[in-house]
């Protein structure tokens, strides 16, 4: 009886679970089909985003030239990767201090860095904008990367405190009595013990910084500068009808985030959940 | 906990380039905001002070109310859809058996996906004529968003509100004569039907209209038509959310103790005692982290509106976000922009407070 009852609900869950993963996953099979097939293909049927008849790898090529794909590809990791290392050092630091020391300020520090990552972006356009026109990095990529560093700070420190936290100050306390300085205990303890926490808040800040644009909007505006997503848009501004070969763009911007995802999947889970349930 | 009166400086010598970054970019931008709003300034030339003229026009402003409905529309249906479907589907996902982590990362996809190849892909969807949804649709049986429209509140009158009757119906039945087992499905089953033809006898004989003139009669326009865009626009945001509020809720099933469960079992609770007064209260922390997050990216929306309809048709589908940047960086006016990002500032404020004291409530 009971293992008839297990089964039978066995057959409920597959059942319930693929039915909404295919409903899920329309979106990406519509797309997928639509950069194989050639416009031909797609403007013969009503139903152009049906399984292809012929694969076209060509569209890949084609997105890949024409777009530029290559130099948005290029500006995408020249921002994001400085900018992830950016703000996981300098959160370590920040986290580290907010962790382990008693001093005046120290909550008004750690309420200024939360509140600081849940405003609107609205409240930062005018004034970045103004300042990195004012000081020359308006344009640059440097301007971008600062910016990124600066603002995931927020978040990123609140992350590492909350895992930093669960280290018992036990662990160091022998080494301080023995007088080691606080920098020591800061790059030979707390840093590898952290390391877990810290691979999982890069991955992702990698997305993140990565899907980035409004800020790539806002801080570049050549167009040898400028990032994956707003690569996509000029191409599809450009290429309005070339359906197949926006489609494959599209793919190809979300190729990177995808396959980090799939890789470090594990670590983006628990990301995600360390930073808003422990919080 | 370290502390010394001494080397009280070691904890700044931590904090003192962060800090300097964040107080550079985030803080003192912030500040800058409010005083900007105050202003009148095209980006170039010097700017003049207004006082309070520019939250005078913008409460003059039509598009501004319009961005403001749009943004509680966000607000509401980024709370009242995700919250739920992400916990049932957690609820399913958690089973432990074969392929099932394999299913749980198909849903995780979406969530990697920038906004803007979302609005790309949506927006093939969304194609009036030959879309995916709009040929579904098609095939089954609606001709145009008005018939739809019609079909899903008869669907409501008829057949939704009949089978709540009925639940409410075995429940009165159930307190007098105790319903159990096989007796209580077939009660549910035989109202629920019954409930539903009467229902259809009652449609002969009232048969109310939805105003629907104001939607377009031809096919599917999900993002030309003023009246239905921002839903389509917040259906494919919440396409992406709805993985997210399933990762908190799997988060938090794991916190709750299987012995609790299966004591509830043996007590002889039903699965919905057991959902309602074991699991859901457990999971009360994942929720309400789950709808604070979701009010505060709802109110943050850009990325999509901006890359699917840049607020079209006539400005219908515009949320603050947008307003603010189109008139920011599109129409030179920072100062007016300011005032805009001050009011996203203090509707988002309050979210915020709740965040912060549920962030902050474990350390006392």
């Amino acid at each position: 009886m009971l293992k008839r009852k297990k089964i039978s609900f066995a057959f409920f869950f597959y059942i319930v679970s693929i039915s909404i993963l295919i409903l899920w996953s329309i979106p990406f099979i519509i797309t997928a089909f639509t950069s194989l097939k050639s416009m031909d293909e797609i403007m013969a049927s009503q139903y152009w985003w049906s399984v292809p008849k012929e694969v076209n790898w060509e569209n890949f090529y084609e997105a890949w030239t024409t777009g530029h794909m290559a130099i948005y590809f290029k500006n995408t990791f020249i921002v994001t990767i400085p900018s992830v290392l950016g703000a996981l050092f300098l959160s370590t630091l920040s986290a580290f201090a907010l962790s382990f020391y008693k001093f005046r300020f120290s909550k008004a520090v750690l309420i200024l860095f939360i509140s600081g990552m849940l405003i609107p972006f609205q409240m930062l356009l005018v004034p970045v904008f103004k300042f990195s026109k004012d000081i020359g990095i308006y344009n640059t990529h440097i301007g971008l990367i600062l910016f990124h560093i600066a603002f995931q700070i927020g978040f990123c420190t609140f992350f590492l405190r909350n895992f930093m936290k669960t280290i018992p100050v036990s662990l160091f306390e022998s080494a301080k009595i023995d007088g080691a300085k606080d920098i020591r205990i800061y790059s030979k303890i707390v840093l590898p013990l952290s390391l877990p926490a810290v691979a999982a808040l890069g991955i992702l800040e990698f997305t993140w910084i990565w899907n980035d644009y409004l800020w790539s909007l806002i801080l570049l505006q050549s167009d040898n500068l400028k990032t994956i997503s707003l690569g996509l848009m000029n191409f599809q501004g450009q290429y309005v009808s070339a359906w197949n070969s926006i489609a494959a763009a599209s793919l190809i911007t979300a190729a990177v985030p995808l396959i980090v995802f799939l890789i470090f999947q594990r670590y983006f889970i628990e990301g995600l959940t360390v930073g808003a349930v422990k919080g | 906990m370290f502390m010394s009166k001494k080397r009280w400086w070691v904890p700044w010598v931590f904090l003192s380039v962060p800090l300097a970054m964040y107080a550079i970019w985030v803080i003192w931008p912030i500040i800058q905001t409010f005083a900007f709003s105050f202003t009148e300034w095209d980006g170039m030339t010097s700017s003049t002070f207004i006082g309070f003229e520019n939250y005078k026009n913008l409460f003059n402003d039509p598009i501004f109310w319009t961005a403001l409905k749009n943004n509680f529309r966000w607000l509401i249906l980024f709370v009242a859809i995700p919250i739920p479907v992400g916990l049932l589907v957690a609820m399913l996902f958690d089973v432990k058996l074969p392929g099932g982590k394999i299913f749980k990362t198909i849903m995780y996809l979406s969530m990697t996906l920038s906004f803007v190849v979302i609005a790309q892909i949506w927006s093939w969807i969304y194609d009036p004529k030959n879309g995916a949804l709009a040929v579904t649709l098609k095939a089954f049986g609606f001709a145009n968003l008005d018939e739809l429209i019609q079909g899903a509140f008869d669907f409501l009158i008829f057949v939704i509100i009949p089978v709540i009757i009925a639940v409410i119906v075995v429940k009165i039945i159930d307190k007098s004569v105790r319903l159990t087992g096989k007796k209580a499905l077939f009660a549910y089953i035989s109202l629920m039907a019954l409930f539903i033809i009467l229902a259809h006898v009652l449609k002969i004989f009232w048969d109310p209209q939805v105003e629907t003139s104001r939607f377009a009669k031809n096919g599917f326009p999900w993002l030309s038509d003023p009246n239905m865009v921002t839903y389509s626009l917040i259906m494919s945001a919440i396409w992406r959310q709805i993985p997210y509020v399933m990762v908190l809720y799997l988060a938090g099933l794991k916190g709750v103790p299987p012995a609790l469960v299966e004591a509830s079992i043996v007590d002889g609770a039903n699965w919905w005692q057991r959902f309602y007064n074991v699991i859901l209260p457990m999971l009360k922390p994942a929720t309400i982290v789950a709808i604070t997050i979701s009010v505060i990216d709802s109110l943050r929306a850009f990325d999509i509106v901006y890359a699917m309809t840049r607020g079209g048709p006539f400005n219908t589908s515009s949320v603050l976000a947008n307003f603010m940047y189109i008139e920011t960086f599109n129409n030179y006016r920072m100062g007016y922009g300011s005032s805009i990002a001050v009011i996203q500032f203090f509707i988002t404020f309050g979210f915020i407070i709740v965040y912060l004291g549920n962030a902050l409530k474990k350390e006392g």
